[in-house]
């Protein structure tokens, strides 16, 4: 079996250290023995998404985030196709203002997006730049992360993360990003799967049960990125650890 | 309020700031909130010089203003580091007579990148160094575009700027009417074929948007671009450095004059070169240049050098949150071929503020330091998991990987259970304590 990994706009929708979920993906995945190919993908290159296992994306400027789009659409139909077909995405950062109807810009301007799902995109005159730990139904320890973002996603119906400590999608709002079919999006930037082990399970299993429902598989070898996870939750979330105690 | 009496309040809180051994830019945020045009009521030196991107702005105005002090000019020059428009005028205030005269025939500023939108119009400046935007302190900056922008408005077309033509990202300010004087390093025995790093501020042609191709790299999106539309490539520079030697030390610009370089990274060439650069634009004769630059760097500080027992330790300061800086260090320790150990570290994230933001780890090449002669990689700190995790995804093997949750175990671990030369890439808050155990360590034997 092998692995097709798209590394979309790798170049370009690279802003925090992003490929860091491409490196946690290859890597567990080679652990099961299975090889994995990444294609890193831009603008000057022919998409074909009928050829991947999963899709990726990460954050880019507002600059890069103009280039990148203007190249996706032309993708738009093959991309709407897979996505209700169930093929994986996972788009992190302000890569999930593409999958929207639109980004209002500050200046009123509304740049097209792929109009997949019915949600859009406000830049503001603010960033959230702000520490998250959020919650999914699909995975149990908590999600660290941080969100570092120039604009808001509003009139969103099926978030990805509840927020137990952050911002949300917009300020004030308890949810946070979107999980339509296989489609994972949220705004926490960077390697996310690297901060969050149980997550990273999530994905290499997702992928290769999509193409080998009866795999067999190996321990997973995660004991550097939990003891991450356990001593960044102890060191600066102490009081959700204890409440949680509690209310055991 | 009167601009004397002003002047006379900003020196009375220096003179108590100074008692109390505190608040540093305390005079220039008061008196901003009596006139904040007070930069503009003051009369500035003639010559005003600014320095201002993501880093090297502190090593340039201070070579810069040695010099001209050496010279025989005076020199107002914010040596402090305060580069914010509070910190500035405090500096001014204090050289200021009660006529509000700055007695000094140069002012040598550094400027924070962000508020040059604040002071540069109000000191207008003749001259601006830009040395780089770089990737530097997300959560703050938000990142390097919106840092361009926030330059891009401060600027004026009678302002001459000197910028580092190996940059491309640094052309976007060819569109602004300004004089640019460009400086570059020519190739050498470290540029490179092939890019070793993975996540660049520009890699597309600003103009058609193709990919950038290369003659050669110097360092991350550094060195001789070209675009295939003929739009967009290198700029020629006037001021090039060639024949670069960094274990020799040295480097001889525009194939004439050979001057001495300490430390010996390349981003200390570069900005080596930005200061010759500004002096030579400022009339000065190249060859005296290289004389004096030579000299400053023969007395520079080693402090980043020591020896314990038979070991050789490298100390290598970065700034968290800053991939570039820990980039410029691993370039470093690879020019090193015998076996090392390497430590990284840092006490806390960031003192500005109390985000913890890990993402850059992922912007930095750590990979370049997965090679043979790797002995050890000592992990330490509050994040020693997040920088062993790191480590592994570089493709270190798991075996290599150590942490500590301390410096003092960290180095007792050093001085028992490795041999190797160290090489230490620390954020500065390490810096001190770490040398300070490692040279107690060779006092008492343990």
């Amino acid at each position: 079996m092998e692995i097709k990994i798209a590394h979309l706009y790798y170049d370009l929708m690279n802003l925090y250290g992003e490929n860091g979920n491409i490196k946690a993906l290859k890597k567990q995945l080679e652990e099961q023995n299975i090889s994995v190919k990444v294609l890193s993908l831009t603008i000057d290159d022919e998409l074909n998404f009928n050829e991947y296992d999963m899709v990726y994306m990460g954050a880019g400027t507002e600059e890069n985030q103009k280039l990148v789009v203007k190249h996706l659409l032309k993708y738009k139909n093959e991309i709407e196709t897979t996505i209700h077909q169930n093929k994986l995405f996972l788009i992190t950062g302000n890569a999930i203002e593409l999958f929207g109807r639109y980004i209002l810009t500050t200046d009123k301007k509304k740049i097209k997006a792929l109009n997949i799902f019915p949600y859009f995109a406000k830049q503001e005159n603010f960033r959230i730049a702000d520490e998250a730990l959020f919650q999914c139904d699909f995975v149990k320890e908590p999600i660290l992360g941080f969100q570092n973002q120039n604009s808001v996603m509003r009139e969103n119906k099926n978030p990805l993360f509840h927020v137990l400590k952050g911002t949300g999608s917009y300020p004030n709002s308890k949810k946070e990003g979107i999980h339509e079919y296989e489609f994972y999006g949220t705004y926490l930037i960077g390697p996310l799967l690297i901060r969050n082990p149980e997550l990273l399970k999530y994905f290499v299993k997702k992928i290769i049960l999509s193409k080998e429902p009866n795999f067999k598989f190996k321990n997973f070898s995660l004991q550097l990125e939990k003891k991450a996870h356990d001593t960044f939750m102890e060191n600066y979330y102490k009081e959700f650890i204890e409440e949680k105690k509690a209310s055991k | 309020m009167k601009r004397s009496i002003l002047i006379i309040l900003g020196k009375i809180i220096a003179w108590i700031g100074k008692r109390l051994g505190r608040g540093s830019t305390l005079p220039g945020q008061i008196i901003l909130k009596f006139e904040p045009n007070m930069l503009k009521k003051l009369e500035l030196p003639n010559h005003i010089i600014a320095v201002t991107g993501s880093s090297g702005k502190g090593s340039i105005t201070k070579v810069i203003a040695t010099i001209l002090r050496q010279d025989g000019y005076t020199v107002a020059h914010n040596e402090s580091g305060s580069n914010l428009e509070a910190g500035i005028l405090t500096m001014l205030l204090q050289e200021a007579t009660l006529g509000g005269k700055i007695k000094a025939d140069y002012l040598v500023c550094e400027v924070d990148e962000r508020y040059t939108k604040f002071v540069f119009p109000k000191i207008h400046p003749q001259y601006v160094v830009i040395t780089n935007i770089t990737r530097d302190q997300p959560p703050r900056q938000g990142h390097f575009d919106k840092v361009f922008t926030e330059i891009e408005k401060a600027l004026d077309e009678n302002m001459h700027l000197i910028l580092n033509a190996d940059d491309p990202y640094l052309q976007k300010f060819e569109n602004h009417g300004c004089k640019i004087t460009y400086y570059g390093i020519g190739k050498n025995k470290y540029s490179s074929t092939t890019s070793k790093y993975e996540n660049l501020n520009i890699s597309h042609c600003p103009i058609c948007h193709k990919k950038l191709q290369y003659h050669y790299y110097q360092f991350e999106a550094l060195g001789d671009y070209y675009c295939s539309c003929n739009q967009f490539q290198r700029p020629t520079p006037q001021y090039e450095a060639t024949n670069l030697n960094l274990e020799k030390s040295k480097m001889t610009i525009n194939k004439k004059y050979e001057m001495y370089l300490k430390p010996t990274l390349l981003y200390h060439a570069y900005n080596m070169l930005a200061c010759y650069t500004l002096l030579a634009c400022l009339g000065k004769s190249e060859k005296q240049i290289a004389e004096q630059l030579t000299e400053i760097s023969r007395h520079a500080s080693k402090e980043n050098f020591f020896t314990v027992g038979k070991r050789h330790v490298h100390v290598l300061n970065n700034k968290n949150e800053n991939s570039t800086t820990f980039n410029q260090s691993i370039a470093y320790t690879t020019r090193f071929k015998d076996e090392k150990t390497i430590v990284i570290g840092w006490k806390e994230i960031s003192r500005r503020y109390q985000y913890e933001d890990l993402s850059w780890l992922y912007d930095i090449d750590f990979e370049l330091l997965n090679h043979p002669t790797l002995e050890k990689v000592v992990c330490v700190g509050i994040n020693r998991y997040d920088i062993a995790t790191r480590m592994k995804y570089a493709g270190i093997d798991e075996k290599k990987i150590v942490v500590f949750e301390n410096l003092e175990e960290a180095v007792f671990y050093l001085n028992h259970r490795t041999k190797k030369d160290i090489f230490a890439i620390l954020n500065f808050d390490y810096v001190k304590p770490f040398s300070k155990l490692m040279k107690g360590s060779d006092k008492h034997g343990n």
